[in-house]
C-alpha cells in the first residue's frame, strides 16, 4: 500500500529522516512511535506529501507519490491531527462532508455517509450533524474529525497523534472506536504518537524512530520480547516490561473452561494485566470468567498467567542493525 | 444624566441664531423666547414631551429593569429631537417673515448640544436595552428619517442651510453623487490591490514587514502633499504617453484623486486582511491542505471567511477615511462635497461649509452603521 524506500528529509544541517525504508502493507495497523524530533510525524507527512522529501522514493498503491497531483493524492488518504483543525464556521455535518464535496459526490449520496459515520464514531446524527464544532466537547470534536478523515472512505488513514489533547478517559473510549473501525473496515491506518501504551493496544505493528532513524519494527509482542537495544528496553518502560507483555494477551488466552471458582468475575475480553491487579485486590490465586454478557465460561488461576507467552511467528519481526 | 443635560442645554444656550442678513452677525436666541415667536401648540407639544421624559425617567429609578419604559423614553428622546429641529424651523419662518426673506437663521449651539446629548442618551439607552444590532440600526435610521420627513414637508425651508440648498440644490446632487463616486472608485481599487495583496504577503511573511514599512509611509505623508505629487507625476506621464490623457486619467481631475486616496487606502485594507489571516489557527490551514483542498479553496472556503471580521473593521476603518479624505480632493478639480465646503470657507458662508459637512457626517455614519451590521453577520458566520 506505502512504500518508502531509503527516504531523506534535511532541514538545514540535521537529518529529520534519514535513510529510511518503510514497507506498509494493506489492513495493517501501523504506529509510528519514538521521542520528540525523532522524525516520526515528518515521515507522515511524508506519504501526503505535507512534507516532500530530498532523496529516496515513496509509493501509493504502486506509484511514485511524485505522479500524483498532491491535491488527488490527498484526497485519498484520510488525515486527523491532535488540534482536529475542525473548521468553526461549518456544522458537523458539512465538516465531515468536506472531501467528498470536493470529489464532486451528490448531496444525497454525502448526507447519507454522513449519517453512516455519525453512527459508527456513536455520536446521535439527529443531535449532532446540525452543530458547531465550539459547542462539542473536546472528545466528540475528535470523534467527528475522525468522521471527517474517513469520509470519502479513503484508501489509508493518517493519524498525528489524535488523540493526544484528550483526558484520560476519553482517550481509552476513542481508542477503543478506533479498534473497532479498524477490525470493521479493515483500513490501512499509520498513527504517531509518543504514548508506548497507545502503541501496544491499537498497533498490529510499532515502528520506533530515534533522531531520524527506524530503530526496530515489529509486533507489540516482538518489540517486548525481543527489543533491538537498551534505547528500545528503556523507551518501552523497562521496569515494567512483564506488565506490558501481560497487557497484549487476553483473559480469554489462559482460561480454564468450565472451572470453578469463587470471587468478583472478570470478562473474558479484559487484558491480562487488568487480571492480575484483580488478584492482587481481591487477594485470590484464582477468578471466576464470564463473557460479554455475563454468562459464565470457567476460572483463571494466577499461575498461568506465567506460562509462556505463545508467539505467533508471522506478527514478530526482526530487529535491525 | 445625559438626558437632563440635554435639557439644560437645550434651555440655557440659544437654540437658533439669527441675522437680518447673510452679512451681518446673528444673534443668538433663547428657547423661551423661540416658544414665544411661534404658535402655542408647540410649546403645549414640548411641555408634554417634557412631562412625560421626567415622568419616564423617574420611572426607571424606581423600576430599572422595566424594558417597556426604557423602549418609551427611546422613543420619547427621538420625538423631543425631532420637535426641537421643527421647533427651529418654525422659529425660522416666522423670522422670514419679518425680514422679507433676507433673514438668515441657523442652528445654535444649544440645538447641537442638546442633540448630541440626546444622542449619547438614546445610545446608551439602547446599550442597556441590549437591543440586538439590527433592531438598534433600525432605531438610528427612524432617528435620520425623522430630519428627512421634516425636510421632506418642507419644515425646514426657512432655516439657512436648507435656503442654500435650495440655491445650489443642482451643484449639492452633483457633488454628493462626486463625492460618493470617488468613494466606490477608491473602495473598489483598493479592495481589487489589498485583498491580493494582503493574502500574498500571507504566503509571503518574509515581505510583509518591507511592504508595510511604505504603506506607513504613504500614510504619514500629508493628503495634500500626495495629491500634488500625483498631479505632478500624471501630467508628466500623460505627456510621454499621449494614450493616458486620451483614458481621462490626467494631472488634474479624478485620476490623482482617486489614485492618491487609493495610496492612503492600501494600509488599512492590506493590514486587516493580512492579520486576519495570521491570527487564524494554523490547524485549519493544516487540516484543510492534508484533506486535499488547494490553495485557493483553502482561500475561498475557510481563510477568507474566517478572517472576514478583521478584514471588515479594516474596509470600515479605509471607507470611513476615504469619506472625509475625497473632501480634500476637492483642491485638484476632482469635485465632490469638498468642492461647496471649500467655497464656503473661501467665502466665509458658513451655510455653504455646513451644507458639504453635514452630508459628510451622515455618509460616515451611516458606513459606521452599516459596517457595525455586517461584521455582526459575519461574526455570526464565523462563530468560534
Amino acid at each position: 500500500m506505502i512504500q518508502l524506500h531509503n527516504v531523506t528529509k534535511t532541514y538545514g544541517q540535521r537529518h529529520a529522516v534519514a535513510d529510511l525504508s518503510l514497507t506498509v502493507g494493506p489492513g495493517e495497523f501501523v504506529v509510528l512511535i519514538g521521542p520528540s524530533g525523532s522524525g516520526k510525524s515528518t515521515t507522515l507527512r511524508l506519504i501526503n506529501r505535507l512534507v516532500e522529501f530530498d532523496q529516496g522514493s515513496v509509493r501509493f498503491a504502486g506509484q511514485d507519490i511524485r505522479s500524483f497531483a498532491p491535491e488527488v493524492l490527498r484526497r485519498r488518504m484520510g488525515y486527523a491531527i491532535q488540534s482536529v483543525g475542525l473548521f468553526p464556521h461549518w456544522t458537523v455535518e458539512k465538516n465531515i462532508g468536506t472531501v467528498p464535496r470536493l470529489l464532486g459526490w451528490p448531496a444525497p449520496r454525502i448526507a447519507a455517509r454522513v449519517q453512516a459515520l455519525l453512527e459508527l464514531l456513536q455520536l446521535d446524527p439527529a443531535q449532532f450533524a446540525r452543530r458547531y464544532p465550539h459547542e462539542l466537547s473536546g472528545g466528540q470534536q475528535q470523534r467527528v474529525g475522525v468522521a471527517r478523515a474517513l469520509a470519502a472512505d479513503p484508501e489509508v488513514l493518517l493519524m498525528d497523534e489524535p488523540f493526544g489533547a484528550l483526558d484520560p478517559v476519553t482517550r481509552v473510549a476513542l481508542q477503543q472506536a478506533l479498534k473497532r473501525i479498524h477490525a470493521l473496515s479493515g483500513k490501512t491506518i499509520v498513527l504517531v504518537t509518543h504514548d508506548i501504551d497507545e502503541a501496544l493496544h491499537l498497533g498490529s505493528r510499532i515502528v520506533l524512530f530515534q533522531e531520524g532513524r527506524l530503530v526496530q519494527d515489529g509486533s507489540p509482542l516482538a518489540l517486548l520480547t525481543r527489543p533491538a537495544n537498551d534505547f528500545v528496553t528503556d523507551f518501552l518502560g523497562r521496569s515494567e516490561l512483564g506488565l506490558k507483555r501481560l497487557s497484549l494477551g487476553t483473559v480469554a488466552d489462559r482460561l480454564r473452561a468450565g472451572a470453578p471458582a469463587s470471587g468478583e468475575p472478570l470478562r473474558s475480553e479484559a487484558n491480562l494485566r487488568e487480571a492480575l491487579s484483580a488478584f492482587f485486590v481481591q487477594g485470590r490465586e484464582s477468578l471466576p470468567v464470564v463473557d460479554a454478557h455475563g454468562a459464565p465460561l470457567g476460572a483463571l488461576h494466577l499461575h498461568d498467567l506465567l506460562a509462556p507467552q505463545p508467539i505467533d511467528p508471522a506478527a514478530a519481526g526482526s530487529p535491525r542493525p | 444624566m445625559l438626558v437632563l443635560g440635554a435639557w439644560l442645554a437645550v434651555v440655557a444656550l440659544p437654540l437658533v441664531g439669527v441675522a437680518p442678513n447673510r452679512l451681518l452677525t446673528g444673534q443668538g436666541v433663547g428657547l423661551v423666547q423661540v416658544l414665544q415667536a411661534v404658535p402655542a401648540v408647540w410649546s403645549q407639544a414640548l411641555g408634554a414631551l417634557a412631562v412625560l421624559t421626567l415622568a419616564a425617567l423617574l420611572g426607571l429609578t424606581r423600576w430599572p429593569e422595566q424594558r417597556a419604559l426604557q423602549a418609551l423614553l427611546l422613543a420619547l428622546l427621538g420625538a423631543l429631537f425631532g420637535v426641537l429641529l421643527a421647533l427651529a424651523g418654525q422659529h425660522a419662518l416666522a423670522w422670514d417673515q419679518g425680514s422679507e426673506g433676507l433673514g438668515r437663521t441657523t442652528l445654535a449651539s444649544g440645538f447641537w448640544l442638546g442633540s448630541l446629548l440626546l444622542w449619547m442618551a438614546a445610545n446608551e439607552g439602547l446599550r442597556r436595552l441590549r437591543t440586538p444590532v439590527l433592531l438598534a440600526a433600525a432605531f438610528w435610521v427612524l432617528w435620520l428619517l425623522v430630519v428627512v420627513a421634516l425636510l421632506a414637508m418642507g419644515a425646514l425651508d426657512a432655516l439657512s442651510t436648507v435656503k442654500a440648498y435650495g440655491n445650489r440644490s443642482d451643484d449639492f446632487w452633483r457633488a454628493l453623487w462626486q463625492h460618493l463616486h470617488i468613494v466606490l472608485l477608491t473602495t473598489g481599487l483598493t479592495v481589487g490591490i489589498g485583498l491580493p495583496l494582503g493574502v500574498a504577503l500571507h504566503r509571503r511573511p518574509a515581505w510583509a514587514n518591507r511592504v508595510f514599512a511604505v504603506l506607513n509611509l504613504v500614510q504619514t505623508v500629508p493628503s495634500i502633499a500626495l495629491f500634488a505629487l500625483l498631479m505632478a507625476l500624471l501630467s508628466l506621464l500623460g505627456a510621454h504617453f499621449p494614450l493616458l490623457p486620451a483614458l481621462g486619467i490626467q494631472g488634474v481631475g479624478l485620476a490623482p484623486a482617486v489614485l492618491a486616496l487609493t495610496f492612503y487606502s492600501l494600509l488599512p485594507l492590506v493590514r486587516s486582511t493580512f492579520e486576519g489571516l495570521a491570527h487564524l489557527p494554523r490547524a485549519y490551514a493544516e487540516a484543510g491542505t492534508a484533506m486535499g483542498l488547494s490553495s485557493r479553496q483553502l482561500l475561498w472556503q475557510v481563510e477568507l471567511p474566517l478572517a472576514l471580521p478583521v478584514l471588515l473593521s479594516g474596509l470600515k476603518v479605509m471607507l470611513i477615511q476615504t469619506i472625509g479624505l475625497t473632501t480634500v480632493a476637492a483642491l485638484i478639480g476632482a469635485g465632490g462635497l469638498g468642492s461647496i465646503l471649500f467655497e464656503g470657507l473661501f467665502s466665509s458662508a458658513l451655510d455653504l461649509v455646513l451644507l458639504a459637512v453635514v452630508p459628510i457626517v451622515v455618509l460616515a455614519w451611516l458606513a459606521e452603521a452599516l459596517f457595525i451590521v455586517l461584521h455582526t453577520l459575519a461574526r455570526r458566520q464565523a462563530r468560534g
